[in-house]
């Protein structure tokens, strides 16, 4: 996703002159080239991410609109407060770029992880936030969120991601989720960079004669509330899926929805089992270890449906 | 440019200074001490012509900017902006009344404040970021900032500093409200600042000295010239008492964010110059 995303920001900011790219030492690849093309509108913290997201709260109340670009974790976790106080309390039109959701950053260790992100930063009021499970669609997430007023955090991915979607993805809009492959045996909800296993392991599962239907959530807040509940009355079966703790994130929202509607579901979470992920390894090797991959998931999946043919 | 104020806003400045402990006293909250602090600075910002701004228009694109990063002192901006016409001075007796939008921190839902405080190591940033806009879009309007000096103590403050140096934003004025007292007791006894002149000077800050108490100084270092801005961003280190000029609470630990007592606030009223009578019709 950061091709797609580089090439995004720097078509967008040739586009419209009020988009800021803002990096905190972080501006690599096409930004190279914003800041020597646009390098009144190319502005580098250094190391200094608080400082970078109070100075965008300051240039979006002047008119701008600052595109913020740093590691996930090092935004949402140590400038939380300043995202909090800066961007979300004074409604600033702020865009929150992370790169590198999950463990992507795989051989850097837990500290270059982000698997709690959705969840401190979805309790934040005024905050928007989107999660593309596809690279194809991150150009559309990154205009959605430049198009709308108020600041939003883009959930990105980073390398490697497998395509869900053959053609040109639907419009992005943001509270909206989007099917990326239908079935009426369970109803498996998927978020960000881990969209691609869903899909693989819906894949899989065809072969059994096991069909899923692969909800692509990726607009994580505001959510679609109807339609997930619509997805999930299909089948009854839901498991969902996420590069993150199963606490708070993609889980927490759809297990929230389930439980309102005041209905009965079979239900599981899959994702970390609030843990650090402490191995080093390639990516598909590391959510492997920790039973996140296509074959675990499509073990899942397998599962809630035969247990629900036991029932 | 003129080098020296045109008015003498003493009489303004005690008026704030009374108003204050009246908010105070009306809402039964505020951090005095701070707000008393500040209270020269802010008179000689506002009523003593360093800020181009309108009350009128609050939002006016030309107004020079002033951010509260220590917005614990959001009792004595209120008061001011009262006094300014921002808001209207019957507001101030809604000061921390539930479902009003005076609070003990300052926020931006009040006309004529430009941003939300209350943690402390943001303005700085935030004032960098308006001061970095005037630069982009060649407007000449002044970014003022005022933090604590407690508040440099978060590493925040440093980092913006950094950044402040590094840019070269002549078009934005630091001030630090020194007076060396945090909530639990001197400064000295936690991190000392100094030495604050050099450490600033080395960040990259035209450094100046001044009695944060003196209105022809605190005029002189203010004021800058927008047409003719010096060459680095300007720091002020405004050497100030907490609780300035009332005996009772100047230059005293243990009184921030403290309410007087009854006795206490008849003793402030008292050391005001006022009757109670005088104070309760204020």
């Amino acid at each position: 996703m950061r091709i797609e995303y580089e090439q995004a920001i720097y078509d967008l900011m040739k586009k419209n002159q009020k988009i800021v790219a803002l990096v905190a030492d972080s501006g690599t690849g096409k930004y190279k080239n914003i800041q020597e093309e646009m390098s009144d509108r190319y502005i580098d913290f250094g190391i200094a991410e608080n400082t970078m997201i109070a100075a965008a709260s300051g240039l979006a109340s002047e008119g701008w609109i600052p595109v913020v670009y740093g590691i996930n974790n090092f935004l949402a976790y140590r400038s939380y407060e300043f995202i909090r106080n800066d961007l979300c309390m004074d409604k600033r039109n702020v865009k929150v770029v992370g790169i590198g959701a999950g463990v992507i950053q795989n051989m850097q260790g837990p500290t270059h992880h982000t698997l709690e992100d959705i969840s401190c930063l979805r309790a934040l009021p005024n905050l928007t936030i989107l999660s593309p499970g596809s690279p194809k669609e991150v150009y559309g997430a990154l205009e959605a969120a430049v198009n709308m007023a108020g600041p939003v955090y883009l959930r990105l991915a980073k390398l490697f991601e497998t395509e869900v979607y053959e053609n040109a993805p639907p419009k992005f809009k943001i509270g909206e989720v989007n099917v990326v492959h239908y079935g009426e045996d369970m109803t498996l909800f998927a978020t960000g960079s881990i969209m691609g296993d869903a899909y693989e392991a819906a894949k899989i599962l065809e072969k059994e004669g096991i069909y899923v239907q692969v909800v692509n959530v990726r607009s994580l807040k505001p959510v679609d509330k109807a339609e997930i509940l619509k997805q999930a009355r299909m089948t009854r079966k839901v498991v969902t899926l996420e590069e993150h703790n199963i606490y708070g994130g993609l889980g927490s929202i759809i297990a929230e929805i389930l439980a309102e509607s005041g209905e009965a579901f079979l239900f599981r979470r899959m994702g970390f089992n609030d843990e650090f992920c402490t191995e080093y390894g390639w990516h598909q090797e590391l959510k492997r270890l920790y039973g996140l991959s296509p074959k675990h998931i499509a073990g899942m999946c397998k599962d809630i449906v035969l247990k629900d043919r036991l029932l | 440019m003129s080098n020296s104020m045109n008015d003498d806003i003493s009489i303004e400045t005690e008026e704030l200074r009374k108003r204050i402990i009246k908010t105070a006293w009306n809402g039964k909250a505020g951090h005095i001490t701070s707000a008393l602090s500040m209270v020269d600075i802010l008179a000689v910002l506002y009523f003593g012509g360093v800020l181009r701004h309108d009350s009128q228009k609050a939002d006016w694109s030309e107004r020079d900017r002033f951010i509260l990063s220590k917005a614990h002192g959001g009792l004595c901006l209120y008061v001011v902006l009262a006094m300014c016409g921002y808001i209207p001075m019957k507001a101030l007796e809604s000061y921390c009344h539930a479902g009003q939008n005076l609070g003990d921190h300052s926020n931006m839902s009040v006309n004529g404040v430009e941003n939300s405080g209350g943690s402390l190591g943001h303005g700085l940033a935030i004032a960098a970021g308006k001061a970095l806009s005037a630069k982009m879009k060649h407007q000449d309007y002044v970014t003022y900032v005022l933090t604590g000096d407690g508040e440099c103590q978060e590493g925040s403050i440093w980092e913006s500093a950094l950044f402040i140096g590094k840019k070269k934003l002549n078009n934005l004025v630091w001030i630090i409200d020194y007076n060396h007292l945090q909530a639990n007791s001197r400064i000295e006894g936690f991190n000392t600042l100094e030495p604050l002149a050099d450490k600033l000077n080395d960040f990259g800050f035209n450094v100046k000295n001044v009695n944060g108490h003196d209105h022809e100084e605190l005029y002189k270092a203010l004021k800058i010239d927008r047409n003719c801005l010096p060459e680095s961003p300007t720091a002020i280190i405004a050497n100030t008492r907490k609780g300035y000029g009332i005996p009772l609470l100047e230059d005293k630990e243990n009184w921030h964010g403290r309410l007087p007592s009854a006795d206490e606030y008849e003793e402030i009223v008292r050391e005001l110059g006022m009757s109670m009578e005088e104070f309760l019709n204020l």
